[in-house]
C-alpha cells in the first residue's frame, strides 16, 4: 500500500512544483495547495497505513484493538493541516492584494521592493 | 590642501587651558617609560582572554624602547604643535582625542609581548589613522583618501592576522618570548614560508612598500600634524618595527632575505624617482618617507649587526627631520596658503625660525655630519659593502635624491627668487606651537648625536640590536671612523645630490613624457572591477522576479535529492498488484486531478480538480483508519474552495498572463519531476522498514489510564502533545489578524439580499450546525471529533448564515468580535494549560476531578481550542466577505 | 524552579500578545504591559541561564508525559545564550518602537505580533522535539508575515509576497522532512533522534539530512537560497527589521546548528564540504551585494547574509573551537546587527530618508550616533578588540587548523570587503557634507532622542563589552561548543538515565 501513496505522493509533489514555478499568482497558490495535500499524504504514508482498524478504545476496552492504525501521524497532520490552512488563508489574501494594488496577477510584476527608487 | 582658516582666538580659545591634557599625557608617558626601562628589558603580565592564549603581555626591551621614546616624545610635540595649529578648527577637540587614541594604540603595539595583543593594537592604529586622514571629511577627496589607506593597510593586516595565526600555531603560542625559544621548530614547519609571506604582506601594506606605496602620499589629505606624526614618524614604522622585532624568527630564511631587500630596495628607488618629480611640498616628503621606509627594510633584510645598527640609527634620525620638515612645510602652508614649490618663494624673511629649524633638518637628511643622518648614513653604508655592492648602490641613489630633494625643499621656499606674482604672507611665528616643536627636533637632531652618543649607545642601539639579533655583541656606533670608504661614500653621495638638483629642471621636463605605471591607478581599477562584479553578481542573484527564484530554490531542492542515487527493491513494487481496486481507483482520480489542476486553462477547472484532490485525500484517510484526519480535512478543503472561490471571481483568468517559454516549462517539468520521484523514491525506501511502534504503543496503553480519553488522536493532540497544539491554534488566529489587516483599507459594500426561503432554511441549518458542533466537542475526547472538527463545523454554519443574510448580521449575531473570541479561546487554554503549574506540576499537565465529574484539564483546553478557531477563521472570514461582495 | 523558567519566556510572551491585542485602543497601557512582560523575560531567561550555568541541562516534560513520549523543552549552554539575547533583543525592540512607531495607527498590533514573534523564537531555541520545532516555527514565521504587512504599502505587499512564498516552501519541506524522519525511526524527540538516527540507511540518511539542509538554509538565508532577505527586509519598519535582522535567520542557524550535531552529526551526514562551500559563498556573495547597494538598509540586509556565511563556515569546520567561534559569533552579531539597524532607523526618522546620495553631515548633527555607529560598523567589520573580531579570529583559526586554507582566505578577504561597504555608509550619511538643507529641518524632540538613543546605548554597551572582556564568553562558547559534540548531558537531561 506504502508504494502506491508514495507514487502518488511525489505526483503531487512534483505537480505542486511546477505549479510554483509558474506565473500566474493563482496557479503559485495552487501549487502551494497541492504541495501542503501531498505532505500530509506523505506523513501519513510514512506513519504507515492501516485499513480499517481507528485507533479508538472500545467502550468496555482499556486498550485499542489489536493492529489498530498508528494514532501519532493521525494527530500530526490535524495540526499540519490547521497550520497549513491559516497559512495558506493568508497567503491567498496576500497574493490578492498584491495582485490588486499590481494590477497585474504575474508575479513577475511584482518586484517594486526591489527596484531603484 | 588643508582646509584651516586662521581666525585668530576664536572662541575655541577658551578651552584652550582643558586642551592642555593631550600633550602633558605624552609627556608623562615618556617619563614613566624612561623610568621604567632597563637595557635587558622589563615585562609586565596581564590577563585578557587566556582561553585564546591572548594576553595583556607588555615588554619594554631596547626596540621597543626607541620607538616607544619616539611615540611619546615626538607625540608631545606634535600635540603641542597641533595644539597651535588648529586653532579655530571646530572639531579640534577630536582632532587631540584621535591623536591621543593613535599615540596610545601605537605605544601599546611597540611594547606588547603577544603577537595578537600586537595584532590588536596594529587594527587600532588602521583604525585612528583612518579618522585622522579623514579628518576633513566634508572634502571629497579626504573621504576617498582615507578609505584607500583603510583598505589597503586594512587588507595587509588580515593577511598579516592570518600570518600571526600560522606563526602562534606553530609555535605553540602566541607569546613572543616563547615564539623566540622555538626558531628551530618553526624554521622546518611547513607553514613557515606560508606565515612568513604573509606577515609581509602586513608589514608591507603598513609601512607603505611597493606596491602598496602609494597610500602614505595620498595620506597627506590629513592635516599636517597628522602627517608629521602619523605617516612619517611613526605608523608607517610599524611595519619595520615588526620585522625588527620577528627577525630573529625569520632572518635565517633565503625568503626573508631576499624579499626585504627586493623590495626594500625597489621601493626605495622607485619612491625617489617620484618623489623628485613632485611640486607639493608635502608630497615631496611624502614620497621621501617611502624612500626611507624602502631603506629601513632594505636594512633589516640584510639584517647584519652594522645594518641593524644603520637602522636603528636611521629610524632616530628619520623621526626627528622628518616630523621637524613637515612642521615646517605646515607652518608654509599657514603662511601663504599654498604648499607648490612653483608659486613659493623668498619666505626666507618671514619665517626665520621656521627656516633654522628646516636647514637643520635638511641637514640631517642630507647625511651632513655631525648630525644623525649623518650616522645613520655611515652604518648604512658600512653593511651595504659588508653585503654586495649593488646593494650600496642602491643606498647610494636613493640618498643621492634624498639630497637633491633636501635642498630644493629649502631652496625652493626660501630662498628662490621668481619675477611672479607676489603671494601674501601672514605672520605665523609670533605662535610659538608653531615653530617650536620643530626647533626642537631639528636641535636634537644635532645635539643627540654630539652631547648624546654614549647614552644612545647603551640605552638604545645595543640592546636593540641584540633584540633583532640575539647573538650579536655589537660595538658602540661612533662618530669617526677615519677615512674609509662609507666617508668617501658619504661625501660623494652629497655631490652627487647637488648635482642631480642642479639637473633637475631639465630631468623634470623630460620626466613628464615618460610614464611610469601607476599603483594607484591599479588600485582603483581593482576597486572599479570589484564593484562591477558586485553589481554583476547582485544582479544575477536577485533577478527580482520570484519566479526566478522560485526556479533557483526548486534546482537546490532537486539536486540535493537527486545526489543519493536510491534503489528500490524490485519486490516492494510488487505490492502494486495486490491492491484492491478502489485503492488503485482513488489513486489514479488523485493523479489525475493533480494532472488537470497543473495543465488547466481555466480557473473553475483548476479550482475543482483541486478541491477533487482534497476530497480524494479525505478518501484515503479514511480509508486508512483516520477519521479525525478525514473529517478535519474536509471541513478545511470546503472551507479552502469557499476562500478561493471568493477571491478568485476578483482576479484575472489563468490566460491573462504571459507563461514561461515552452523550453522553459520543460525544464520545469524535469525539475519538478525529478523532486517528485525522488521524494517517492525516499518514502519508498523508508517505508520499507517496519516502524518503531514504542511511541505508538505508549500513546495505546496510557490514553485510556492516564489520559482519559478513548480517541488517541484527541488525547494526543490535547494532552500528549498538548503543546503543539496551542501553537497551531496561535498560527491560526495569527493569521487571521494578519489577513485582516491585508484588508483593512478597502471601504464595506453592502451585502446582496438573498432569497427569502433560503435565508430561513440556512437560518435552521446553521442552527443545527451550532449544535452540532458543540455535540462534537464535547465527545471529542473519547469518539472522532473535538475542539477543531467542532469548530470548524461551527465556522460551516456561520458562513452559511453570512451568505443567507449578511456579513453583519453574523457579527450581531456572535455579539463579540470574532479575534476577541479567538483571544478568549486563547485563554481557556492557557488557563487549562497554567492551572497545574499552581500544583508545581509542569505547564499543560491534565488535572482530573474524575470522581466528581468527567473533567479535567484537557477538556477546557479543547473548548479553548473550539473558540479560538471559530474566532480566527470567522474574522477572516467575514471581512473578505464585507470587502469583496 | 527550573521548570517554570524553561516554561515562562513562551508562555508569558504569548500571555503578552493576548493582553495587549485586548488593550487596542488605549497605547499607555500596552506600553506598560508590554515592558513589564519584555524585563520579566529578561529576568526569567537570567535566571534560566544561571540555573543551566550552574546545574548543567534541564528540561521540562510538558503534561509530565515524559521524552521521547511526550513533549520536552530543553536548555543548554548553547539554548540560554540564544534564549537571554532574544529577551534583549526583545526588550530593546519594545522600548525602540516607544520612539520609533507611536504614531502608527497599528501600533498595538505591532506590539502583539512581536511578542507572538518573540514566542516563536524562544519556543524553536527551548524544544526539544522536532515536530514541535515546526509548529514554533510556524508561529513566529506567521507573526513576521503579520509584521511585515501591517503598514501594507505597495512596496511592502512586493516584498512580503517573496518573503512569504519563498519561506512557505522551507516550511513545507520542513514538514516532509519531518514526516520521512518519523516513518524511518518512529520517534520526533531530538535526544532520541541521536541514536535512531543513525540506524536509517546510510542513502536515506543523506537524502533525509538533505532535506533538513535544504529547509534550514532558506530560513538561514544561505547561498543560493537568501534572495527571500533582499527583497523584503528594507521595506519594514526599522524596529521590525531589526528584530527580524536579529532573530529570524539566526532561528534557521540555530536549528542546523541543533539537527546537524544532534541528529545527523554533520561529519557523517555527507554535507560537511558541500557547507563549506555554501558558508564561503553565502560569506563572499552577501558582502558582494551590500557592496553594489546604496541604501543603508539594502546594504545592512545583505550584511545579514555575509555574516550568517561565517556562523555556517564554524559549523561546517565542525570541531570544537570552529562551533564556538560559530556560537560567539552568533551573539556578536545578534546584538551589532541589530544596533546598525536602529541606528539606521534614527537616521531615517531624522532626515527621512535611508538612502546614502540624500544623507550626509551626520557626524556634526548627532556626533554621538556617529560614535556609536562607528563602534558597531567596525565591530562587524571585525576590527578588534570589538565583539565582531573575537568570532572572526575564532572561525579563521579553526579552519587554518584544520587546514582549509581557502575556506579562511575567503573569510579573510569578506572581512575586507566589509569594511569596505561599512565605511561607504560612514562617508555618506555621517562623514560627507548634507546634501541640501532640508535634512537639517526634521529635528527631534528630546524626550524622543532618548528613547531612541537607550536602545542603541545599551546594545552599543553591550557588544563593547563581549568585545573588551571576552573571556567569559568564549569560556561559554566553548563549552556549548562542547555540548554540542558530545551531547551526552542534552541527552540525559532529557531521556533520563546514566550518563
Amino acid at each position: 500500500m506504502e508504494v502506491l501513496w508514495s507514487l502518488v505522493v511525489g505526483v503531487l509533489v512534483a505537480a505542486g512544483i511546477y505549479l510554483l514555478l509558474e506565473r500566474h499568482v493563482l496557479r503559485v497558490l495552487f501549487g502551494l495547495i497541492l504541495l501542503s495535500s501531498a505532505l500530509n499524504l506523505a506523513i501519513f504514508t510514512a506513519g504507515r497505513l492501516t485499513p480499517g482498524l481507528l485507533p479508538l478504545i472500545g467502550a468496555d476496552a482499556t486498550l485499542p484493538p489489536d493492529g489498530a492504525a498508528n494514532p501519532l501521524p493521525q494527530a500530526l497532520i490535524l495540526t499540519a493541516i490547521v497550520i497549513g490552512f491559516g497559512l495558506l488563508i493568508f497567503a491567498l489574501l496576500l497574493f490578492y492584494r498584491a495582485y490588486y494594488q499590481t494590477g497585474s496577477a504575474d508575479v513577475d510584476d511584482m518586484k517594486r521592493s526591489e527596484e531603484d527608487e | 590642501m588643508d582646509n584651516i582658516t586662521d581666525s585668530p582666538e576664536t572662541p575655541n580659545s577658551q578651552k584652550h587651558v582643558s586642551l592642555l591634557i593631550f600633550p602633558l599625557i605624552p609627556i608623562v608617558l615618556l617619563f614613566s617609560i624612561l623610568s621604567w626601562y632597563q637595557p635587558e628589558g622589563v615585562s609586565w603580565q596581564g590577563h585578557w582572554i587566556p582561553g585564546l592564549d591572548i594576553n595583556l603581555s607588555f615588554r619594554l626591551d631596547g626596540l621597543s624602547f626607541l620607538f616607544a621614546g619616539l611615540i611619546t616624545g615626538i607625540g608631545a610635540l606634535i600635540q603641542f604643535y597641533a595644539l597651535a595649529y588648529m586653532r579655530g578648527d571646530g572639531g579640534r577637540f577630536s582632532f587631540h582625542l584621535y591623536l591621543t587614541l593613535f599615540m596610545l594604540s601605537m605605544l601599546g603595539l611597540v611594547t606588547s609581548d603577544n603577537i595578537l595583543l600586537l595584532f590588536v593594537f596594529w587594527e587600532l592604529t588602521t583604525i585612528t589613522s583612518y579618522l585622522l586622514i579623514g579628518f576633513n571629511h566634508e572634502q571629497n577627496e579626504s573621504r576617498k583618501k582615507a578609505l584607500q589607506s583603510l583598505l589597503v593597510t586594512g587588507a595587509g593586516g588580515l593577511a598579516f592576522l592570518a600570518g600571526l595565526i600560522f606563526l602562534g600555531q606553530m609555535a605553540g603560542s602566541y607569546e613572543v618570548s616563547v615564539i623566540l625559544q622555538q626558531t628551530e621548530q618553526i624554521a622546518d614547519h611547513p607553514w613557515f614560508v606560508t606565515s612568513l609571506l604573509l606577515i609581509l604582506l602586513g608589514v608591507f601594506t603598513k609601512s607603505a612598500q611597493f606596491p602598496f606605496h602609494f597610500w602614505l602620499p595620498n595620506a597627506m589629505a590629513a592635516p599636517t600634524p597628522v602627517s608629521a606624526y602619523l605617516h612619517s614618524a611613526t605608523m608607517v614604522k610599524a611595519g619595520v618595527y615588526l620585522l625588527a622585532r620577528l627577525s630573529p624568527v625569520y632572518s635565517d630564511s633565503e625568503v626573508w632575505f631576499y624579499a626585504l631587500v627586493i623590495v626594500g630596495g625597489f621601493t626605495a628607488i622607485w619612491c625617489a624617482l617620484l618623489a623628485i618629480k613632485q611640486t607639493d611640498l608635502k608630497l615631496m616628503l611624502a614620497y621621501s618617507t617611502n624612500v626611507a621606509l624602502g631603506e629601513l627594510v632594505l636594512l633589516i633584510g640584510i639584517g647584519t649587526e652594522f645594518a641593524l645598527t644603520a637602522a636603528l640609527l636611521f629610524i632616530l634620525a628619520h623621526s626627528f627631520y622628518k616630523a621637524a620638515l613637515f612642521m615646517v612645510v605646515g607652518n608654509i602652508d599657514k603662511a601663504t596658503g599654498t604648499r607648490d614649490i612653483r608659486k613659493l618663494h623668498g619666505l626666507r624673511a618671514v619665517l626665520v625660525l621656521s627656516l633654522v629649524a628646516a636647514i637643520l633638518a635638511a641637514l640631517s637628511k642630507s647625511g651632513v655630519p655631525p648630525l644623525l643622518g649623518f650616522l645613520s648614513k655611515e652604518y648604512m653604508y658600512k653593511s651595504g659593502l659588508e653585503a654586495s655592492g649593488l646593494i650600496t648602490a642602491v643606498l647610494m641613489l636613493a640618498n643621492v635624491f634624498m639630497v637633491a630633494l633636501a635642498i630644493a625643499i629649502i631652496y625652493k621656499p626660501f630662498f628662490a627668487n621668481y619675477q611672479r606674482e607676489p603671494i601674501v604672507v601672514k605672520q605665523v611665528e609670533s605662535s610659538k606651537g608653531l615653530w617650536l616643536p620643530a626647533m626642537l627636533l631639528a636641535v636634537g637632531s644635532v645635539a643627540a648625536p654630539v652631547l648624546g652618543l654614549g647614552w644612545l649607545n647603551s640605552q638604545i642601539i645595543i640592546p636593540g640590536v641584540i633584540s633583532s639579533l640575539p647573538a650579536a655583541t655589537p660595538d658602540a656606533s661612533k662618530f669617526w671612523h677615519g677615512i674609509n670608504l662609507p666617508l668617501l661614500l658619504s661625501v660623494l653621495t652629497l655631490l652627487l645630490g647637488g648635482a642631480v638638483y642642479a639637473l633637475y629642471p631639465r630631468w623634470l621636463a623630460k620626466q613628464k613624457k615618460a610614464i611610469l605605471p601607476n599603483a594607484e591607478a591599479v588600485f582603483d581599477l581593482i576597486m572599479n572591477g570589484l564593484m562591477r562584479l558586485a553589481t554583476w553578481q547582485t544582479r544575477c542573484l536577485q533577478q527580482k522576479r520570484l519566479s526566478n527564484y522560485v526556479l533557483m530554490f526548486s534546482v537546490v531542492l532537486a539536486v540535493i535529492l537527486l545526489s543519493q542515487p536510491l534503489m528500490i527493491a524490485p519486490e516492494r513494487l510488487m505490492e502494486l498488484f495486490q491492491l484492491n481496486f478502489y485503492e488503485i481507483a482513488i489513486a489514479l482520480l488523485l493523479i489525475s486531478a493533480a494532472l488537470v489542476c497543473t495543465l488547466s486553462h481555466s480557473r473553475l477547472l483548476a479550482v475543482a480538480s483541486l478541491s477533487m484532490v482534497g476530497f480524494m485525500t479525505t478518501l484515503v484517510f479514511m480509508l486508512y483508519s483516520a477519521a479525525d484526519v478525514a473529517k478535519t480535512l474536509l471541513l478545511v478543503e470546503t472551507l479552502m474552495v469557499v476562500f478561493v472561490v471568493l477571491l478568485m471571481r476578483h482576479m484575472p483568468r489563468l490566460t491573462t498572463v504571459v507563461r514561461h517559454s515552452k523550453k522553459r516549462r520543460l525544464l520545469h517539468a524535469v525539475i519538478a519531476g525529478g523532486v517528485g520521484l525522488s521524494v517517492s523514491a525516499l518514502l519508498i525506501n523508508i517505508t520499507a522498514q517496519p516502524l518503531d511502534p514504542t511511541l505508538a504503543q505508549f500513546f495505546a496503553n496510557n490514553s485510556l489510564p492516564e489520559g482519559h480519553g478513548r480517541n488517541i488522536v484527541n488525547v494526543i493532540l490535547v494532552d500528549f502533545r498538548a503543546i503543539d497544539t496551542l501553537g497551531e491554534m496561535i498560527v491560526v488566529v495569527i493569521a487571521g489578524i494578519a489577513a485582516i489587516s491585508l484588508l483593512s483599507s478597502q471601504n464595506y459594500k453592502r451585502a446582496p439580499v438573498h432569497s427569502l426561503i433560503f435565508t430561513t432554511t440556512a437560518q435552521i441549518v446553521s442552527t443545527l450546525m451550532l449544535v452540532f458542533s458543540v455535540y462534537l466537542l464535547m465527545r471529542g475526547h473519547n469518539e472522532p471529533g473535538g475542539g477543531f472538527i467542532g469548530a470548524l463545523i461551527a465556522v460551516i454554519g456561520l458562513a452559511l448564515l453570512m451568505f443567507a443574510k449578511s456579513p453583519k448580521y453574523v457579527r450581531d449575531r456572535l455579539h463579540y468580535s470574532p479575534m476577541g473570541i479567538a483571544m478568549f479561546g486563547i485563554c481557556l487554554s492557557f488557563i487549562a494549560g497554567l492551572l497545574s503549574m499552581a500544583f508545581h506540576l509542569p505547564f499543560l499537565t491534565g488535572l482530573w476531578w474524575k470522581d466528581v465529574l468527567p473533567l479535567g484539564t484537557p477538556l477546557l483546553f479543547d473548548v479553548g481550542i473550539y473558540f479560538a478557531i471559530i474566532g480566527g477563521v470567522m474574522g477572516i472570514l467575514l471581512r473578505v466577505n464585507e470587502v469583496l461582495d | 524552579m527550573t521548570t517554570i523558567w524553561l516554561t515562562l519566556p513562551v508562555v508569558l510572551s504569548l500571555l503578552t500578545a493576548v493582553a495587549v491585542f485586548t488593550c487596542q485602543r488605549r497605547k499607555w497601557l500596552c506600553d506598560l504591559i508590554s515592558a513589564t512582560s519584555v524585563c520579566a523575560t529578561l529576568v526569567v531567561a537570567a535566571l534560566l541561564t544561571y540555573e543551566v550555568i550552574l546545574n548543567g541541562p534541564q528540561a521540562v516534560a510538558f503534561g509530565q508525559w515524559q521524552a521521547p513520549f511526550g513533549i520536552v523543552f530543553v536548555a543548554d549552554f548553547l539554548t540560554v545564550a540564544m534564549v537571554l539575547i532574544t529577551a534583549i533583543i526583545g526588550a530593546i525592540s519594545v522600548f525602540y518602537a516607544m520612539a520609533d512607531i507611536r504614531t502608527k495607527h497599528s501600533y498595538t498590533a505591532y506590539h502583539a505580533l512581536m511578542h507572538v514573534l518573540l514566542a516563536g523564537v524562544y519556543g524553536a531555541f527551548l524544544t526539544g522535539d522536532i515536530f514541535n520545532l515546526y509548529v514554533w516555527f510556524e508561529v513566529m514565521l506567521i507573526a513576521s508575515f503579520g509584521l511585515m504587512i501591517l503598514d501594507a504599502n505597495k512596496t511592502q505587499i512586493d516584498g512580503a509576497l517573496k518573503y512569504v512564498v519563498l519561506n512557505l516552501i522551507s516550511t513545507l519541506f520542513f514538514l516532509l522532512a519531518i514526516g520521512l524522519l518519523y516513518g524511518a525511526t518512529g520517534t520526533l524527540n531530538l535526544a532520541d533522534l541521536n541514536t535512531k538516527a543513525a540506524l536509517i540507511a546510510p542513502e536515506s540518511q543523506v537524502l533525509l539530512s538533505g532535506l533538513f539542509l535544504f529547509a534550514f538554509a532558506i530560513k538561514a538565508a544561505l547561498f543560493p537560497l537568501f534572495a527571500w532577505l533582499p527583497a523584503s527586509y528594507h521595506t519594514l519598519p526599522n524596529v521590525v527589521v531589526a528584530l527580524f535582522a536579529a532573530l529570524l535567520t539566526k532561528v534557521g542557524v540555530y536549528a542546523l546548528m541543533r539537527v546537524f550535531t544532534l541528529v545527523f552529526p554533520l561529519h557523517e551526514s555527507g554535507w560537511q564540504s558541500t557547507l563549506m562551500w555554501v558558508a564561503a559563498l553565502t560569506m563572499l556573495t552577501g558582502v558582494l551585494g551590500a557592496a553594489s547597494q546604496f541604501d543603508i538598509k539594502k546594504i545592512l540586509s545583505f550584511h545579514i547574509i555575509s555574516q550568517i556565511g561565517y556562523m555556517i563556515m564554524g559549523l561546517a569546520v565542525y570541531t570544537p573551537l570552529a562551533i564556538a567561534g560559530a556560537i560567539f559569533y552568533v551573539v556578536h552579531h545578534i546584538l551589532v546587527k541589530a544596533n546598525l539597524f536602529l541606528i539606521g532607523g534614527l537616521i531615517e526618522r531624522r532626515y527621512g530618508t535611508s538612502h546614502l546620495k540624500q544623507l550626509g553631515g551626520a557626524y556634526k548633527a548627532m556626533p554621538w550616533l556617529a560614535f556609536l555607529f562607528f563602534i558597531s560598523a567596525f565591530s562587524l567589520a571585525g576590527f578588534p578588540p570589538l565583539s565582531g573580531f573575537w568570532g572572526k579570529f575564532i572561525v579563521i583559526k579553526a579552519s587554518l587548523q584544520t587546514s582549509d586554507y581557502w575556506l579562511a582566505a575567503t573569510a579573510l578577504l569578506v572581512g575586507l570587503l566589509t569594511i569596505f561597504s561599512m565605511s561607504k555608509i560612514w562617508n555618506e550619511a555621517f562623514w560627507k557634507k548634507p546634501t541640501n538643507d532640508e535634512l537639517e529641518s526634521k529635528a527631534l524632540s528630546r524626550a524622543t532622542l532618548y528613547l531612541y538613543s537607550l536602545p542603541i546605548v545599551m546594545l552599543a554597551a553591550l557588544s563593547l563589552l563581549i568585545g573588551l572582556v571576552a573571556e567569559p564568553f568564549y569560556q561559554f562558547a566553548e563549552h556549548a561548543a562542547q555540548q554540542l559534540l558530545v551531547p551526552d548531558a542534552y541527552i540525559q537531561a532529557v531521556l533520563g538515565g546514566a550518563p
